[in-house]
């Protein structure tokens, strides 16, 4: 188990240094000078080369990559051309909002998902099935910005239901003292349910938005791994054995369905930290997807840099503790290392 | 087999279940408390601070420093000037004037030669703080607009103020301002924000070696001499904004305090307008304004402004270094289309570089109507009867912008004149203007303190960094230069006059038209205040 453990941390590592390098690369062929953006069009020629200089924009790109890996390497992740912020500051006070919101789509794809994926699998080829399968189609290619849209209108504009898109909590409201970031968790620390409330509301509407297409993709997983069961052996002797087919379903096909699953739900919790930069933005909610949308209008190289690192970094340790958690409940990964 | 038996254990399904139980009750409970969360409807009866979104985010607290529209808008409200500018009153509208009146200053006097200007302060002024603000304050605060992290150290040279030994404090009420030349640019300065007094004991108590004036500190921070105090300020959700006790004249201050609240969206703003959770919106799409002007609740206030919109020309390359091209192109434009189907009426076809709505405006240099037969003659006398063909570029994030190169595009083309559209993204259009590598592209201007000498030198004077069209003539900045440094309101007016009929002749980019200074507010929402810059200056909003 340590050495499968150690293998696989070896591998992430390598695969954080590769990210490194692209992120490192593309953000350098981005066209527009943050430096000039920054200092306005009032500015002497002298004024921009001395703070692209400062930020080591003319240093040759092998020189900028080492200084760049080293001050990594230091927890830094520099200070954001547009505004002098320091990146790292700037993007955790964000992370809080923007894995709050992921949480709660996660759970919104998991609770449409789940149940609607196990209903197609168990009634395969039948109405449940098609319904299941034209809903997966439909989530999925539905884009969140549209959908966002429709919900708004929907929910909030039309029927007042829920308030609009204007962030986290209510305008005046002070947000709860701070212990993880999350508002609806730390609001509950607090024992102030009133603020628990206010923010779950905010959340509903775009973590609906972002849940809704990630439900499909749970949907799909979730029913081809059920049906991959269905023909095994020890389905065919549990039904032969006179076991209810609810019991075998729910005993036998998910719980070895159970780990393409939770990778299903690892990817899908991965994807929807990082891919809902649009969403954030039409809600105005403060993650550090909206961070990064304003940071590629001002050209500030450095935000986007730490954003793609942040994310990806994240990405890469969510992918490590599911592996890691597959080894727990599956003795076959753990010892496929030593067999081979 | 017997493992296969049933066995009680809570299910994946189950705890999902439960989760989803939580949530419910959760929302529920929130819904019970939700007491309408709109601005209005106070709980003690006082009254409630306003609730407004402007056009961007406030990106930081610095005066000197800000970069978006609307940190310009909130930086101003946390520096008090010498002096302020009168206004006229018109409904729910307030417009600055030429006049101005003391705020900081009690009173001040210019010496014959108007070069020295010795402003008396009031007794007691204070920051936010309690400390005192003296003389002094102003020395280090109009030397930090000269040096300092800012990018506002233009402002005093192109009035006459060339460096920091322009500006003494006698003593701690006194400060002298001395000028290389007499100018009225100087006091429509003086009463700008960026020119708006920083406590100099904070800039110390917080600068550092590599940042000595406290850039750091003041970008997060405010010790404000103007009329509200930070309440509190996130980068990301809203700035709220307090009534400064200390402030010199409460009676300025005519609401209980504004939030701003960041709204990305702008078509969500639009909702959030309509639902009445902020009083007062900018920003919103043009068409959903036409649509709010009929909707109950809501009053559209539109007034004229001196943004400039203009076509501009890289005068440097083939063909636009010929007058004679840029002048066949001017009269392609379909000036009266753009405003009726673009700007949706929100704005005026172009009266020139100095708008009608600003001072010494000349009605002789020439005007700018759509004439395609005449711009196909002048296209024929520079050589080029068949047309030509180039690129038009324009700002990915201006809907407005993208729409307007359309118009441009098909008019164009009547006359022969093939045009690509490329947009481009903030940062690269900024880049590639600064570069002025642009043949043809739509850009914006705001002349700060609506002065026509600074309009006209930042649009065509041949140093100014704002002058993205290369052109570069000697006469005319001589002109602008004698203009700038003129007090005399006659002669001020015919150098005017004379600049704008080179720049109409020359035409190094084309005026096309100035789109309306335009907001969205709640019924009861008033006094709107526009000052000489066109900042909302937000202490005189008020709210029934």
């Amino acid at each position: 188990m340590t050495r499968y453990v150690l293998r696989r941390l070896g591998i992430s590592a390598l695969t954080v240094l590769g990210l490194v390098l692209v992120v490192f690369l593309v953000t350098r062929i981005l066209p527009g000078d943050a430096a000039a953006a920054r200092l306005g069009p009032e500015a002497s020629a002298d004024d921009i080369a001395a703070l692209r200089a400062s930020y080591g924009l003319d240093d040759p790109l092998l020189v900028q990559l080492k200084d760049y890996l080293v001050r990594l390497a230091q927890g830094d992740l520099g200070q954001a051309v547009s505004t002098g912020r320091d990146v790292g500051t700037e993007l955790f006070a964000r992370l809080p909002a923007t894995i709050e919101l992921a949480l709660a789509a996660l759970l919104v794809a998991v609770v449409i998902g789940v149940p609607v994926g196990v209903l197609a699998a168990a009634h395969r080829g039948r109405t449940a099935d098609a319904v299941g399968r034209v809903y997966a189609v439909l989530g999925s290619s539905m884009a969140p910005f549209w959908l966002g849209l429709l919900l708004i209108f929907g929910l909030f504009s039309t029927a007042r239901l829920l308030p609009g898109p204007i962030g986290r909590l209510p305008v005046g409201t002070p947000p709860p003292p701070d212990v993880t970031g999350m508002y609806v968790l730390d609001a509950l620390l607090a024992g102030d349910p009133a603020t628990a409330g206010q923010a779950v509301r905010y959340l509903v509407l775009p973590a609906l938005t972002l849940g809704i297409g990630a439900s499909a993709a749970v949907v799909k997983m979730v029913r081809s791994a059920l049906i991959a069961t269905a023909g095994t052996g020890y389905v065919r002797t549990a039904r032969a054995f006179g076991v209810a087919p609810r019991t075998v379903l729910w005993r036998d096909q998910m719980r070895n369905a159970m780990l393409q699953i939770l990778t299903s739900l690892g990817l899908v919790f991965s994807f929807l930290l990082g891919g809902n930069v649009i969403v954030e933005q039409l809600f105005s909610w403060p993650g550090m997807g909206r961070l990064a949308y304003d940071a590629v209008r001002a050209n500030d190289l450095e935000i986007l840099q730490g954003y793609a690192i942040v994310i990806g970094i994240l990405y890469i340790a969510l992918n490590v503790l599911i592996d890691l958690a597959y080894g727990l409940i599956d003795p076959r990964i753990r010892l496929g290392g030593a067999r081979a | 087999m017997k493992r296969h038996l049933p066995r009680r254990r809570r299910t994946t399904a189950a705890s999902a279940a439960v989760a989803v139980a939580a949530l419910l009750a959760l929302t529920a409970c929130g819904a019970g408390d939700d007491t309408g969360s709109g601005s209005t409807g106070s709980a003690d009866g006082g009254p409630q601070p306003l609730v407004i979104s402007l056009d961007s985010s406030v990106d930081l607290l610095d005066a000197q420093a800000w970069r978006t529209p609307a940190a310009m808008v909130a930086t101003g409200s946390l520096v008090e000037q010498l002096i302020e500018q009168t206004y006229d009153t018109d409904g729910l509208v307030r417009t600055g004037t030429t006049e101005f009146e003391g705020a900081l200053a009690e009173s001040w006097e210019v010496s014959e030669d108007g070069l020295t200007t010795t402003f008396h302060l009031r007794d007691g002024l204070a920051f936010a703080d309690g400390t005192p603000l003296t003389a002094q304050d102003v020395v280090w605060s109009y030397q930090r607009s000269l040096l300092g992290p800012g990018y506002v150290k233009a402002l005093l040279p192109f009035a006459g103020v060339p460096d920091e030994t322009g500006v003494t404090a006698p003593d701690d009420s006194t400060v002298v301002v001395t000028s290389t030349f007499a100018s009225p640019l100087l006091t429509k300065m003086e009463a700008m924000q960026p020119l708006g007094v920083f406590s100099q004991a904070t800039g110390e108590a917080n600068a550092t070696d590599e940042d000595p004036w406290a850039g750091a500190w003041f970008r997060e921070n405010a010790n404000s001499s103007g009329p509200y105090t930070v309440a509190s300020y996130d980068p990301t959700q809203q700035l709220v904004l307090e009534p400064n006790e200390h402030y010199y004249d409460q009676d300025k201050i005519a609401n209980a305090g504004v939030t701003i609240q960041f709204v990305s969206d702008p078509s969500q703003r639009a909702l959030l307008l309509r639902s009445g959770e902020i009083d007062l919106a900018q920003g919103i799409p043009l068409d959903q304004v036409q649509a709010m002007e009929d909707e109950d609740g809501l009053t559209v206030v539109s007034e004229a402004s001196n943004r400039l919109e203009y076509l501009g020309f890289n005068t440097s390359e083939a063909p636009f270094d010929d007058p004679l091209v840029r002048q066949a192109v001017a009269k392609a434009v379909p000036y009266q289309d753009l405003v009726d189907q673009v700007l949706y009426g929100y704005a005026n076809p172009a009266t020139g570089v100095v708008p009608a709505t600003m001072e010494t405006h000349s009605e002789e240099a020439g005007t700018f109507e759509e004439d395609l037969d005449a711009a196909q003659d002048l296209l024929a006398e520079a050589g080029l009867p068949d047309g030509f063909s180039s690129t038009l570029y324009y700002k990915q994030s201006n809907a407005v912008e993208a729409a307007a190169a359309v118009l441009v595009q098909a008019n164009l083309k009547e006359i022969g004149v093939d045009i690509d559209l490329k947009p481009l993204t903030d940062a690269d259009f900024t880049s590639q203007t600064n570069a002025r590598s642009l043949p043809m592209y739509l850009n914006n201007f705001l002349g700060w303190g609506a002065d026509p000498f600074y309009q006209m030198y930042y649009l065509a004077g041949s140093a100014a960094g704002t002058n993205f069209t290369s052109y570069a003539n000697p006469e005319l900045d001589a002109l602008l230069q004698e203009g700038a440094a003129t007090a005399d309101e006659a002669t001020r007016e015919q150098i005017s006059a004379e600049a704008q009929q080179v720049i109409y002749d020359e035409m190094p980019f084309i005026p096309v038209y100035n789109p309306n200074w335009t907001f969205v507010v709640r019924d009861g929402v008033s006094g709107l205040t526009k000052d000489n810059t066109e900042q909302l200056r937000l202490q005189y909003l008020t709210q029934e």
